[in-house]
């Protein structure tokens, strides 16, 4: 659902918003959790901020990303200044997808060789593996030229390749 | 540039980090909904809109004159009480005490007004006692100053007269 339900100058209808709420979400959730340790937090105000706007955003998905990534942000440096105490609790990651015998990688592999990855390539592969967002919105929520996002992409795909330990064309560890 | 195959098999790659499920959320979505809810609802009247303005322009102005009212009223407060004095021209004062006092049948209320501003200011009923008796009652409503013990002044027959008197007596 990259578009407005309807017509984006209509106001927003709850109808309208839950479908987007629960299609967006998890994958939301990911993405604010590359940044900060509260993404459920984050990602329900950014929803709230949507409901609260009179009308749908031109592009409502590459608006929520940019307000959970620009709320991720202010969250993590927050964090930062006041949990610096708790680095052994830190420690502690989160699993990051659910456990899945179906899916091709281990998620705790994968979750932990995604949290090695630089914070600016890393939101890009979240952002467009599964946010769904094409490098165009990618470049708008980041800032950054396209091109920028596809390669920050790329790069990122092959440093999490080598992480995991994929190699061309060998299956799983 | 979606669309563009990536080298090295990286598509592949990221087909297999697409089978993970990011990891389930717990959101009150409830809230979501309310908040969606309410907005929906909101009802805003181009026309108050449109003068919101004028509401923020008032009140500044209003808040402005305030604050210097109030900035004048501290200056003022600062500022010390100034004790002006003023003389009262000797001529005028002259002018009404001149003024000849017409001999008159004096009532005893009226004079009694009289004594109280003049007479009654002398601690020395003796010196009043006499300028009485010298002079009668016209004397008190005269200028001059009560309590004064002013001597008794004869002419020069009557001094003469005196002393036949105490001559011969």
């Amino acid at each position: 659902m990259n578009k407005a339900p309807d017509n984006h100058d209509e106001s927003i209808k709850p109808e309208q918003l839950r479908p987007f709420v629960e299609r967006h979400a998890a994958a939301l959730t990911l993405f604010a959790r590359t940044w900060c340790r509260w993404p459920e937090d984050v990602v329900q105000e950014s929803f709230l901020e949507l409901a609260r706007q009179p009308r749908w955003p031109q592009c409502p998905v590459a608006w929520i990303y940019r307000v959970v990534r620009n709320r991720a942000i202010s969250y993590a440096r927050a964090a930062d200044r006041r949990l610096k105490h708790e680095r052994v609790v830190a420690g502690a990651r989160p699993a990051w997808f659910t456990v899945n015998a179906d899916a091709a990688i281990d998620a705790q592999t994968a979750t932990a060789a995604l949290a090695e990855l630089p914070a600016d390539e890393r939101e890009v592969i979240v952002g467009h593996l599964w946010g769904g967002l094409t490098f165009a919105q990618l470049a708008d929520v980041t800032g950054l030229p396209a091109s920028t996002a596809h390669r920050r992409y790329e790069s990122g795909l092959r440093r999490l390749r080598e992480q995991i330990g994929i190699k061309k064309g060998v299956d799983t560890p | 540039m979606n669309d563009s195959p990536l080298p090295n098999g990286l598509d592949e790659f990221a087909a297999r980090l697409r089978t993970l499920a990011p990891a389930a959320v717990e959101m009150d979505q409830d809230q979501i909904m309310f908040a969606a809810g309410r907005a929906s609802v909101r009802v805003r009247p181009p026309k108050i809109a449109a003068f919101a303005w004028a509401w923020a322009l008032s009140t500044a102005a209003l808040l402005l004159i305030s604050l210097v009212l109030v900035w004048q009223w501290r200056a003022a407060a600062a500022q010390p009480a100034r004790v002006v004095y003023v003389e009262v021209p000797i001529a005028a004062t002259l002018t009404t005490s001149a003024e000849p006092q017409a001999p008159t049948n004096i009532e005893p209320q009226a004079f009694a007004r009289q004594l109280s501003s003049a007479a009654l200011d002398a601690s020395n009923y003796l010196s009043l006692r006499r300028r009485v008796l010298a002079d009668g009652l016209e004397s008190l409503t005269g200028s001059d100053p009560p309590g004064a013990d002013t001597p008794v002044i004869y002419s020069a027959g009557q001094y003469r007269e005196l002393l036949n008197a105490q001559e011969g007596g």
